[in-house]
């Protein structure tokens, strides 16, 4: 410092120095601003693509659906056939036997900020449950139901072949202080099988 | 001192250096977080064309397995659509569903050097044309008294005419897919009712997805050419109204292209009945008679010896009566038609089991206004057609005939068969105003014409994500 200033050179330097810490700092604190938008961005994003992952799961079963059971504001139930045991009914002897047949529930379960979506499996007296999008998810209303179809008059709901399912999730969070903000992801399904 | 200069202003430089370098990374890792959003996203896209490419091209093979089933346990059949390519293999398969056709479809898809895969595992039950009455791929209105008992309707959207002061109708089954009138449930449905519909607890059957209807295509207008052997010496004929096709009875009878030499010509001279058509054929399995003529197309009438398919690239017009040879012998006191010998004949010179027409096009079929060619009729005058007519892209219509000439108010039509067509019938009412009668073929079902296409509903279907690779 005392050669520094002896020599002269130090108010232009400390002038730069300042300077340049100065913009880094201003930089960190943009970079900070942009990071935090960009986290909010990437959780909004991966938010999105879960729901769009767990749309397409619940596509994919009506799909593959014989008949649905039930269908109301916050379940449906959907029976199919399991498959674990292959596609082709020569080794596969038991494929469409009625002891075979799956019984897929997705249904809302509210637990306050902890809601989650819930999908069970019942196969041959066992029952796995999976739990999605915990925490994400908004309770279905009766305007916006997870799931709804029109039922033909004089008719049954195994005889409808189409479901409309839809997701409502946080996709502001609550984290922020202010009112979360919901957006809704949703789609139409058709199976393909006739009814049996 | 310049050293020490020089120091101080490379820590500002490596300062500046380090800065930079921060905001580099922060951006590549901004860039990366983004990136690897749109690959999730791009990947579920991906993955969704690439099962609707699986479906569709489930669907087309079907489709041309219903035209033609020896594809059953063959090679697989290719298809290109649009970016990708699908690949399907059938197998015959029995098991709880009943007997069914097992398709595996792999579509592929290409996408900036990966490649997406997904498999569909379908079965399907083919059903004979033959068991459907009426198969209409629009709407169809079924008018009073069909007599149908073992015979099957199929439309999206079904209206029933019915009438407590007429005799009823009688079905094996109504399937439909978007609306029927009366509604299911209406007393109007009963075996004691007005409309019997023997199957499905006596109700009209909605159908969660269409049935898949044959598309004739090119392909499936080349097998037929090959079954009449049209690059030999083939069964071509387009007019079999002609006077020269007229027997010594007076009548038009007409029998298969193929035969068994050894047993002689199809001759029952004791009716006088002579088979006039030159180009027979020592071959038992020949039923098809090809007209390529796709403007004029193809005329019909007379009566029907055996299983025959008429073919024709363009219209086919019904000049005057079709008639099964099992009415035409009933009517004549004899029991069965010589010519078949499952029916007490002599004769077993054809491969046939029964006297049908199977009437094709990929055009329309018009009943022309030659069926009454004199003065008007003094009184009720029936045009029988019995066949299963087979227009899937066309429709069927009656061609009036003068107004004013008294004729139309004097005909009456007796239709028994089938009918598979795009749109309902068209004019009926109009030119045969004293009435029509409709029944259904039950041979159609006991025995099935040969080389008809077939209708599809799909029993289970399971989708498999091979995923990419």
């Amino acid at each position: 410092m005392y050669l520094a200033i002896r020599k002269g050179v130090t108010v232009i330097e400390v002038a730069i120095i300042v300077a340049v810490l100065g913009g880094v700092a201003a930089l960190v604190n943009v970079g900070l601003v942009i990071l935090n938008s960009f986290s909010r961005q990437g959780d909004d994003m991966q938010l999105k693509h879960e729901a769009q992952l767990t749309l397409v799961e619940m596509a994919r079963d009506i799909r593959n659906a014989i008949e649905f059971t039930e269908v109301t504001t916050d379940k449906f139930t959907l029976t199919t056939y399991n498959i674990k045991g292959g596609y082709d009914s020569d080794t596969n002897a038991n494929l469409f036997d009625d002891v075979n047949k799956n019984i897929i529930t997705y249904r809302f379960v509210n637990g306050g900020d902890k809601s989650y979506l819930e999908k069970t499996l019942k196969v041959a007296g066992s029952t796995i449950t999976r739990t999605m999008l915990t925490g994400k998810i908004s309770a279905p209303t009766p305007t916006v139901p997870l799931s709804s179809t029109t039922i033909p008059a004089g008719l049954s709901l195994k005889d409808v072949s189409t479901l409309r399912i839809a997701l409502q999730l946080y996709t502001k969070s609550k984290r922020d202080g202010g009112e979360p903000v919901i957006t809704r992801f949703n789609t139409n399904a058709m199976k393909r099988a006739e009814n049996q | 001192m310049k050293k020490l200069i020089f120091r101080e202003t490379g820590s500002i430089a490596a300062l500046a250096a380090l800065s930079a370098a921060a905001i580099v990374i922060f951006i590549f890792f901004l860039s990366n977080l983004t990136r690897s959003h749109v690959k999730q996203t791009d990947y579920l896209k991906q993955m969704e064309r690439t099962l609707r490419l699986a479906e569709t091209g489930m669907n087309n093979s079907l489709g041309r397995i219903l035209i033609n089933p020896e594809l059953i346990g063959g090679g697989p059949i290719n298809e290109t659509i649009d970016d990708g390519q699908s690949e399907t293999v059938a197998y015959e398969r029995i098991n709880a569903l009943g007997p069914s056709t097992y398709l595996i479809t792999t579509s592929t898809r290409n996408v900036a050097g990966k490649r997406f895969i997904t498999r569909l595992h379908t079965y399907a039950r083919i059903s004979n044309t033959g068991e459907y009455f009426s198969a209409v791929n629009s709407e169809i209105t079924i008018t009073t008294s069909v007599m149908a008992a073992s015979g099957r309707v199929y439309a999206p959207s079904i209206t029933f005419q019915h009438d407590s002061s007429k005799p009823p109708t009688e079905l094996r089954s109504a399937q439909f897919v978007n609306t029927v009138t009366p509604p299911v449930g209406d007393p109007a449905y009963g075996m004691s009712a007005e409309i019997r519909i023997s199957e499905d607890g006596h109700q009209p059957k909605i159908l969660a997805v269409p049935i898949l209807f044959p598309q004739i295509l090119d392909s499936d207008m080349d097998r037929f050419r090959t079954l009449a052997h049209m690059a030999g010496t083939p069964h071509r004929e387009c007019d079999f109204s002609r006077p020269a096709y007229r027997s010594p009875n007076g009548l038009i009878h007409i029998f298969p292209p193929g035969y068994d030499g050894a047993s002689g010509i199809y001759d029952d001279s004791a009716n006088g009945i002579e088979d006039q058509y030159a180009g027979h054929t020592n071959a038992f399995a020949d039923h098809v008679y090809y007209c390529d003529e796709p403007i004029g197309g193809m005329k019909v009438e007379g009566i029907i010896h055996g299983q025959i398919l008429f073919v024709s690239e363009g219209p086919i017009s019904i000049s005057s009566s079709i008639i099964s040879a099992d009415e035409y012998y009933a009517s004549k006191g004899i029991a069965g038609d010589p010519f078949l010998e499952y029916q007490g004949g002599a004769l077993n010179i054809s491969s046939s089991t029964a006297n049908q027409a199977i009437l094709i096009t990929r055009s329309d079929v018009f009943i022309t206004s030659t069926f009454w060619t004199g003065p008007p009729p003094v009184s009720v005058t029936t045009q029988t057609i019995q066949a299963l007519i087979m227009a899937p892209h066309g429709t069927v219509s009656a061609v009036a005939y003068p107004a004013g000439m008294g004729v139309m108010e004097r005909l009456r039509l007796k239709f028994s068969g089938s009918l598979i067509l795009q749109d309902q019938p068209q004019n009926f009412p109009t030119v045969f105003a004293a009435g029509r009668q409709y029944g259904y073929m039950t041979t159609l079902t006991t025995n099935p014409p040969p080389y008809v296409p077939a209708l599809a509903s799909i029993l289970a279907s399971f989708e498999e994500i091979i995923g990419h690779e």
